[in-house]
């Protein structure tokens, strides 16, 4: 019973995959919609304010949205 | 056992290996189609300095890189400086929309929308470019396209024409 587990867990984890995207397949992902914050201007003055009261910065965005320009 | 381990470490670190698409390895030679139809192949540019550009009509930047390698080439009127600009969209029709809204007409663009040839390269950002000596070697390398890069650029292709003795 135990090797049965192990292998359906084996088995469970080999169906997962890593879908590698590579840079210049990422069009759908320079889409409006797809950034996280879609209004600039606003997303700058929320994150000063989390700068502020955390005292910490960072964790955020993608370099260029999700596509990963520049 | 440690004397293995420190065997094991250094030899790790001694290794290097010449990569694809890094400086001053010969870049990898490719065969593509121009938005005339006609062939574009890297080996017809050899004794030319050659600026390989990577583009996508989705990508921010490349509004900008574009037409401003537009404006280098009209600059540099020299027949041996060639910028080739690869599309690399999935879709012909969205880059076809972009050359017509942006002023390219000294450019030569050519069309990989598999990515066989950004994959050769390694492109690891878009937009991505590569300038080529005359003997087909990459010389310099830019990931993504900023301010900064317009003169860095110019100064590096300026720099290998002046050793064709081309001011």
């Amino acid at each position: 019973m135990k090797i049965l587990r192990l292998f359906v867990i084996l088995f469970a984890l080999s169906l997962c995959s890593c879908a590698e995207v590579k840079p210049w397949q990422k069009e759908n992902l320079a889409r409006g919609h797809m950034a996280f914050d879609p209004d600039q201007a606003e997303a700058r003055y929320v994150r000063h304010l989390y700068t502020s009261k955390e005292g910490s910065s960072g964790g955020y965005g993608v370099g260029g949205g999700g596509c990963g320009c520049n | 056992m440690r004397v293995i381990i420190i065997l094991l470490l250094t030899s790790l670190v001694s290794f290097s290996i010449a990569v694809a698409g890094e400086k001053n390895a010969a870049a990898p030679l490719f065969s593509l189609v121009s938005s005339s139809g006609k062939s574009v192949a890297l080996s017809d540019y050899r004794g030319k300095v050659v600026y390989l550009d990577f583009w996508a009509s989705w990508c921010g930047p490349c509004k900008e890189s574009l037409p401003w390698m537009n404006e280098v080439k009209r600059e540099i009127k020299s027949d041996l400086f060639q910028i080739i600009a690869v599309n690399l969209d999935s879709e012909r029709d969205s880059a076809e929309r972009f050359l017509k809204e942006h002023d390219v007409g000294a450019l030569t663009v050519a069309f990989d929308p598999s990515g066989g040839t950004a994959e050769s390269y390694k492109v690891a950002a878009m937009p991505s470019s590569y300038i080529i000596d005359t003997h087909g070697n990459i010389v310099a390398s830019h990931r993504g396209f900023h301010e900064s890069s317009k003169q860095e650029i110019v100064k590096e292709v300026k720099a290998l024409l002046a050793e064709q003795g081309i001011k």
